[in-house]
């Protein structure tokens, strides 16, 4: 298991989907995971500490947990099928039994960021999944293929022509 | 308090929410509440069966539940303050009651999950409850832009043949 932190939460130009970034904490490698606009709000507004007049449906369940004296160990992405990510959260309950429940990896992580656990990821899924950008934070040159394209089709030779 | 069930879901035309309605089971009122998109996906998906793919998050909630052995006994509508609708969701915790304080939607959406009951208390459903007018007859008044549709068609030329 390697462990990560949650690097940014972007926006697809393309939908309503955001994209979360999972960095891991002992190299340079991202994990990036699609994830539905409201699983995005619910970690964002929690990391940016940013007030909500009533709680959201994730610090509903935190509260569940803390009334039920449980507590979340850790949650981990633990598969990837069919492109779709699988992640487990793994619980103490009162009396001492670890609970193993399945998730999506957007609320394990919208967990996660609130009671303060770790997120790890299954090493498997980060060595074939995860990018490691370039020096200077550039993107791998692979990753840019639409936008090569693009530039590619482009006329520059008109570019000053009246 | 007064059991209430779960009327419909309605999307609302003015704005990107839903409005779920509660009617009272031993009775006419209704209490309509408005309530997000994704917490009004979450309840309709669950009272269609509609399959999902993986689980949402009051699934989530509801799995945890589960998990740690811990009874939803209800849920509650229990106050109404500068228009915000307030409600709990109360659990059997060692013979004694927990209440989580929740949204109505969130606790609406894990009572059909966990299939226990909706209650509303009295004075929320006094102040905010409607009664229907006539149940089967949409009345006259509110077909009017129909009404005139309709009368502005010419019949007469239905059955005739060119």
């Amino acid at each position: 298991m390697v462990e990560v932190k949650v690097d940014a939460i972007r926006i697809s130009l393309m939908g309503s989907h955001r994209v979360v970034v999972l960095k891991d904490q002992g190299s340079n490698r991202y994990l990036s995971i699609w994830i539905g606009q409201p699983e995005a709000d619910a970690i964002t507004i929690h990391m940016t500490d940013s007030r909500v007049a009533r709680p959201l449906t994730h610090d509903l369940i935190v509260s569940l947990l803390r009334d039920l004296n449980a507590t979340v160990r850790y949650v981990l992405v633990n598969e990837l099928r069919d492109d779709t990510y699988y992640a487990r959260i793994i619980i103490r309950s009162k009396d001492g039994k670890e609970l193993n429940i399945d998730a999506r990896p957007s609320d394990a992580i919208a967990l996660a960021v609130r009671v303060g656990c770790s997120i790890y990821v299954d090493d498997e899924i980060m060595a074939q999944h995860s990018q490691e950008p370039d020096d200077d934070g550039a993107v791998a040159d692979e990753d840019l293929g639409a936008f090569k394209d693009f530039l590619g089709s482009l006329d520059m030779d008109d570019l000053d022509k009246k | 308090m007064i059991e209430m069930k779960i009327e419909s879901v309605r999307v609302s035309l003015m704005s990107p929410n839903q409005v779920v309605i509660l009617k009272e089971v031993d009775g006419e009122r209704h209490l309509p509440i408005f309530i997000g998109k994704t917490e009004g996906d979450a309840i309709t998906f669950q009272l269609n069966g509609a399959p999902v793919p993986r689980p949402l998050t009051h699934d989530l909630a509801a799995s945890i539940l589960t998990a740690l052995e811990a009874t939803a006994s209800h849920v509650v509508i229990s106050d109404l303050r500068n228009q915000h609708f307030y409600a709990a969701l109360v659990l059997k915790v060692d013979e004694t009651e927990v209440m989580l304080d929740a949204r109505p939607s969130d606790a609406i959406a894990i009572a059909v999950r966990v299939e226990c009951p909706i209650f509303v208390e009295e004075h929320v459903l006094d102040e905010a409850g409607v009664q229907p007018a006539e149940r089967t007859d949409a009345g006259n008044g509110n077909l009017g832009a129909f009404e005139d549709f309709l009368s502005s068609l010419d019949l007469s030329d239905l059955d005739t043949d060119k």
